[in-house]
Order: C-alpha cells, then sequence, then structure tokens
C-alpha cells in the first residue's frame, strides 16, 4: 500500500524551477534513497513534503490525504518525522530535555496538562529511546557539547519520538567518518525493522545503495530515474547527469 | 527536582523581609525605593519569560505596564469597581493587548519584532498623552489609594510593600512553575531552535501566545499595583527610558533564570535613586553597563553567582590570528 504518493509537485523560486512534475510513490515499510546532484532539489522536495513550503502545483497524498497547505506542525501530528542536513538540535539544552522536546509533540497533550514536571513514565520512554539509538551515557549532556555523529543520532531520537510512520531522513551521514556511516546504517536499519517508513537523502552512496529497497534520482527539479539500487548504478541518465556525457560506458 | 530551587526559597525570603530594617528606623524614603524595587522585580521577571525562556524580544514592556495602570485605575474611578479586583482588570487589558500585539509579531523575530515593540509603546504613549479627556494627558491621573489606610507613613509604605508582595509572589511561582514544566522546556526549545520544534508537532505560534500572555498579564498587574502606591500615573511610566530600565535589570541580574531579573530589579532601582542627580546622563550609564555585563558576564548576577565560565574575551585586535571559535549562536540581548 502506498503511503506518501507525490504528484505533479512543481515548486518554484521565482523563475527558478526547483521541483518539475515530481512523481513519485513511497511503498509502507520500506527504504526509499533520494539521490541527485547538489542543488537537484531533494531538500526543496523535504521541505514541501514537511509543509516548510508551499509547492505551486500538484499534491502530496499521506495516507491517502492531501497534506499541501497544512503547517509544519500538523503534518508533525500526521505522523512526519524529520531530521536536518544541517542539525538542528537544541544546543543549550542537554540531551535528555532535547528528546523530551520530541516526546511531548507526540503526546498531543493540552498546555495545562504539560504544567507539571517530567513524569517517571516519560523519562523510561526516554531512556529506552536513548538506548535505541546508543545515547543513554551522554543523557546528561548539554547537547552542544556532544560529537558530530551523536548529535545526528540524537536528531533522529528526538524525530523517533513523536511516533512518525514516515521519517525523512535529510543527509543522515554527512561529515561523519566510514566508522561512523557503518553505525548509523545500522541504525537506519534497526529503525526500518520497527515498521517505520523512510526516505534517506544521501551523498555517501555506499549508505544508499546498501540500505534503500529503491531509489529515486532527481536532476534540475526533475526525476530521471527511479528503480533497485543496482539498475540505478547501471542507468545512462543517472551517470551522465553525476559525471557528464562522457562517462557512458 | 522541585519546581522551587533553594535558591528560590532564599530569594523569596529576603525580598520578604527587606522592608523590615526600614520601617524600624522609620526611613520612609527607602521603604518608598523598596516597593519601587518590588514592582521593577515583577516587571523585569516577566521580561525575563518572554526573552530568557522563549527568545521573543520584547522592547516595550513598559507599554503593558503603563495599560496595566491606566485601565486598573480608570476602571476603579469610572466603573465604580473595588480597588482590588480593579487590579485584575488591569492585568486582564494589559493581556488581551499583549495578544492582540503578539498574533502579528509571532511571525517576525530579532531586530524586527524589537522595533514594532519600540513603535507599539511609543503609540501607546502618545494615545495616554493626547486622549487627556479620560487620561488626563501630561497633568497625569491621581489615583486613590487603596481604601482603609493612611496616604502617608511608615502603615502605608509596608501595607503597599506586602500587598505587591503577595503579587510578586503569585508572579514569580507560577513563571517559576511554567519554567520547571514541561511546557518550560517546550519554550527554551523555541528559543534556540524554532524550525526544529515545529517538525516535532508543536505548535510554536500558541506557546509564543502563552508567553506574550502570560508576561502581559504580569506586567499589567505590576502597573496596577504602582499606579496604587505612587499615586499618580503619568505618560512617562510607557516611554521607552522605561523600557530599557526593565530590560537593563533583566540582563544584568541574568536572562533565563527568573531569580536573576529579581535581583536586578532591587540592585537597579537603588542604582535609579543614588543616579538621580544626573536624570540626563542616567541611560547613557545603563547603556555603558549593559555592554560590560554582555562582554564580561553574559550570564548577568546569577551567571557570576552560579560560577558561571565566562567567555574568552575577544577583543576587536585580537579576533584576527586568535583561535576564535565560531559562533553561530544568536545574541544574548
Amino acid at each position: 500500500m502506498n503511503l506518501l504518493t507525490v504528484e505533479n509537485l512543481t515548486k518554484r523560486f521565482g523563475g527558478l524551477v526547483a521541483l518539475k512534475n515530481v512523481e513519485f510513490n513511497v511503498v509502507e515499510r520500506e527504504i526509499l534513497g533520494l539521490i541527485g546532484p547538489n542543488g537537484c532539489g531533494k531538500t526543496t522536495l523535504f521541505n514541501c513534503v514537511n509543509g516548510f513550503l508551499k509547492p505551486e502545483e500538484g499534491s502530496i497524498k499521506f495516507k491517502g490525504e492531501n497534506i499541501v497547505g497544512l503547517s509544519p506542525y500538523q503534518i508533525a501530528r500526521k505522523g512526519i518525522g524529520r531530521t536536518f542536513q544541517l542539525v538542528k538540535i537544541f544546543p543549550k539544552l542537554t540531551v535528555k530535555e532535547n528528546t523530551l522536546v520530541g516526546l511531548l509533540g507526540g503526546s498531543k497533550a493540552s498546555t495545562w496538562s504539560m504544567l507539571q514536571m517530567p513524569t517517571r513514565d516519560q523519562e523510561e520512554r526516554i531512556d529506552a529511546l536513548l538506548e535505541f539509538v546508543g545515547l543513554l551515557s551522554k543523557k546528561d549532556e548539554v547537547a552542544q557539547n556532544i560529537p558530530y555523529a551523536l548529535k545526528k543520532k540524537l536528531e533522529i531520537a528526538r524525530a523517533l519520538l513523536i511516533n512518525p510512520t514516515l521519517l525523512l531522513l535529510d543527509e543522515p551521514s554527512a561529515g561523519l567518518n566510514p566508522a561512523e556511516i557503518m553505525d548509523q546504517i545500522k541504525l537506519i536499519e534497526n529503525i526500518s525493522q520497527r515498521g517505520i517508513t523512510i526516505i534517506i537523502v544521501e551523498h555517501v552512496m555506499k549508505l544508499i545503495m546498501n540500505i534503500s529497497d529503491r531509489i529515486v534520482v532527481l536532476d534540475m527539479g526533475e526525476k530521471i530515474a527511479e528503480g533497485k539500487p543496482k539498475e540505478i548504478a547501471r542507468d545512462k541518465r543517472v551517470i551522465s547527469a553525476y559525471l557528464g556525457a562522457g562517462f557512458i560506458a | 527536582m522541585k519546581y522551587v530551587s533553594l535558591t528560590d526559597l532564599a530569594l523569596i525570603v529576603a525580598v520578604s523581609i527587606i522592608p523590615l530594617p526600614f520601617a524600624l528606623l522609620s526611613e520612609t524614603y527607602w521603604l518608598y525605593v523598596m516597593v519601587l524595587s518590588l514592582i521593577y522585580a515583577i516587571l523585569a521577571c516577566s521580561w525575563d519569560l518572554m526573552r530568557g525562556y522563549t527568545g521573543i524580544l520584547n522592547c516595550g514592556p513598559a507599554a503593558f505596564f503603563g495599560i496595566g495602570g491606566y485601565f486598573s485605575a480608570l476602571s476603579a474611578m469610572h466603573l465604580g469597581l473595588s480597588p482590588y479586583l480593579s487590579l485584575f482588570i488591569g492585568s486582564i487589558a494589559a493581556l488581551i493587548v499583549g495578544l492582540a500585539i503578539g498574533l502579528p509579531c509571532i511571525r517576525i523575530r530579532g531586530p524586527y519584532l524589537c522595533t514594532v515593540t519600540i513603535g507599539f509603546s511609543e503609540i501607546a504613549r502618545l494615545i495616554v498623552l493626547n486622549e487627556d479627556y479620560i487620561t488626563l494627558g501630561p497633568y497625569g491621573l491621581p489615583v486613590p489609594p487603596f481604601p482603609g489606610i493612611p496616604k502617608i507613613g511608615i502603615i502605608f509604605h509596608l501595607f503597599n510593600y506586602y500587598l505587591t508582595f503577595v503579587g510578586f509572589i503569585v508572579c514569580f511561582l507560577f513563571l517559576r512553575r511554567i519554567t520547571q514544566s514541561q511546557v518550560g522546556f517546550i519554550l527554551k526549545a523555541i528559543r534556540e531552535e524554532e524550525d526544529a520544534v515545529k517538525t516535532l508537532g508543536l505548535n510554536v505560534t500558541k506557546y509564543k501566545l502563552f508567553t506574550f500572555a502570560v508576561s502581559c498579564f504580569f506586567t499589567g498587574l505590576a502597573g496596577a499595583f504602582y499606579g496604587r502606591y505612587v499615586l499618580l500615573l503619568s505618560p512617562e511610566i510607557l516611554s521607552t527610558d522605561n523600557s530599557f530600565l526593565i530590560i537593563t535589570m533583566a540582563i544584568v541580574g541574568g536572562t533565563g533564570t527568573l531569580t536573576g531579573p529579581v535581583i536586578g530589579g532591587f540592585v537597579l532601582t537603588i542604582l535609579n535613586e543614588y543616579l538621580r542627580d544626573y536624570i540626563y546622563q542616567r541611560f547613557v550609564i545603563y547603556g555603558a553597563v549593559i555592554v560590560v555585563v554582555m562582554m564580561f558576564a553574559p550570564g548577568g548576577l546569577m551567571g557570576l553567582l552560579k560560577g558561571e565560565q565566562r567567555p574568552t574575551m575577544t577583543f576587536p585586535w585580537k579576533i584576527r590570528g586568535s583561535k576564535k571559535e565560531v559562533n553561530n549562536e544568536p545574541s544574548n540581548c
């Protein structure tokens, strides 16, 4: 069953067409890779799905419901979580407090009922999740002081706490070393095993070819290919978009 | 972890006994300064909820202070309400105006918000100045004191002090409850990274309006107490000078602590009295004070008390060549 259906999506910034008639489906419980050269509109697509940007044309259907025009927090409440290319954690709060905000976002409690301190139940849920991503030992550290790789994990943990059905990961391994990338692959696979559908934007081919079930390739705002990782690696249009027409074997 | 820390308790006890020595010595002048300090402590404290927690830079708190004062006094005089009830009329009026200003201000941040709030406070001041058929304009509006107590003497001052103290306690404990609670973490998260909070399914607009409402309510309450104590309201109290006095208090005390602004309120009101001879130079001095505090102790007095490490000094002539860390954080003011 299709969890997310993007149809005829067009986004313009003045005269610049950032996305042109993009169409694709995301099937439940799959990992969809989204790749393309720099500036091809991957993050713009995320921002449209997530509600930060409003596309000019087309529709985005999540669980059969059009979500174009809803504000980001409403879309998040429907079950779409996301992380950012440049981590957007809350630098002066501790790791625990960072994740607490995610938990509160997912709980949909009223403001008045939240005028109390974090309960034991909430702390347990946070601890369980921090253990899942491997951050439990850093629980009480101020978020700006933890290493970059852990900040990326923290952002994922925070997004997981809103109980998303669809998780958008924007370059989860940018700026990480090879060991950390392996770690990140393991984490993403574990998340997928929890039954969460994932869309990943990534430049690190090792990661995307390993874990994606399907890959969508964008170039200059248009979808140029879609298919299994192995097919994509041999696709002429993809090679030409990345390396230039001269490299097609 | 409890809602109220030991520091908070010590502060409340200190605030509750501070006027007593002056009362014993019959120093009415210093009693007067103490009541003013307490009123300014409420103001700085509720300003701190906006700036220090949610990160909304409101540069016109004096407008809400004045609105609270005038509405409270006028409602008691023209509608014949009891003076105690009129305190709430003043606060509610400030809250409603706060929401009305907050709603269009939600989308703007930093210097833009600062400009809008300064503009609003000037408009409010000009309205009070010019609508003199009801506010008596530049002559000032005489306000009757709370009934049943003499207009002068130690009793008058002490009565007002402890009545304001009740308001202060309610304000301080309520704000502390907010900042220590789950909502407090959401507010701090909005200050740090607004976009990320949106992606977590939290309605940022709602929490910002909540901050506006709470902060303006207590600012208005302080205004209502002020009118009943000083017995004269003038358009001067809505001036930008007064706004920046409140802001200086919160920054000197230490934003984001609630206790700091209370201490700042007392320290600066007393300093203000000593600087009475330099009425025109006063704000130059405060400007210098803000700069010095920002450079040497960004955490304010509370930061110093907690032993917070001060950032490595980067003088303009040292920046080149020195290992300056790239700092993306928004400035503290």
